[in-house]
């Protein structure tokens, strides 16, 4: 067993949900036949340095794994078939990969998300409060 | 470019911390001229070890679209 770096680029439309979408479809198809996968991370939205297919602007993923040699053709082919992945690539690693660290970057992130769902809820609220009163008037006003 | 002039000593022998990885794509575009193309060792002053990699790492960011092919000049 080896380990592997692979690199890919995603349609820069995807984003969110539905680039993890994309990215745990490549996890589990890796996964069918590595021994673990060290990381998989998204390294970030970039300007391609030339078009490809009339596209300049990806989404660069990286994906550290361990596997054997016969495996990369059979991904490779089917990295090619897939419509959202522009281009991809796999290199072979000297050194085994070093886990990434991203539980901090993590954190901020839900805490922010947690912080605009309360601020929505709040306003969602409001708004239904609202709503009430006004259904409220308008029945005043019918009767 | 300020890598280029002679009697350089090799860049990344001087400072180990720099790694020669095709993501490090801020540190090997000194490597190449105006049309993309590589610059010998001679003339930069990198090491024989240290051009093959270096090498490598350039034709991988090509490949990944991180590098032109042909020179920012021309493709843009």
């Amino acid at each position: 067993m080896r380990y592997y770096e692979t690199i890919y680029i995603v349609h820069p439309d995807f984003e969110d949900s539905r680039l993890d979408e994309i990215m745990s479809s490549v996890d589990k198809q890796i996964e069918k036949n590595c021994d673990e996968i060290v990381n998989s991370y998204v390294w970030g939205k970039r300007r391609l340095a030339y078009d490809i297919n009339k596209i300049s602007y990806g989404t660069y993923v990286i994906v550290h794994y361990s596997a054997k040699n016969s495996f990369m053709k059979e991904l490779n082919s089917w990295m090619k078939i897939q419509e959202n992945i522009l281009a991809n690539m796999t290199i072979r690693l000297e050194e085994p990969p070093t886990q990434k660290e991203e539980k901090k970057v993590d954190q901020n992130k839900s805490v922010k998300i947690d912080n605009i769902k309360n601020n929505e809820d709040q306003e969602y609220v409001k708004d239904k409060v609202d709503d009430d009163m006004k259904d409220k008037e308008e029945l005043e006003v019918k009767e | 470019m300020s890598v280029i002039g002679r009697g350089n000593v090799c860049k990344f022998c001087e400072d180990k911390s720099i790694s020669i990885d095709y993501k490090n794509v801020k540190t090997i575009k000194k490597f190449v001229n105006e049309q993309g193309k590589i610059i010998p060792g001679r003339v930069t002053g990198v090491c024989a070890k240290c051009q093959r990699k270096l090498t490598k790492a350039i034709k991988r960011a090509r490949n990944i679209a991180l590098m032109s092919y042909t020179g920012d000049s021309i493709s843009a």
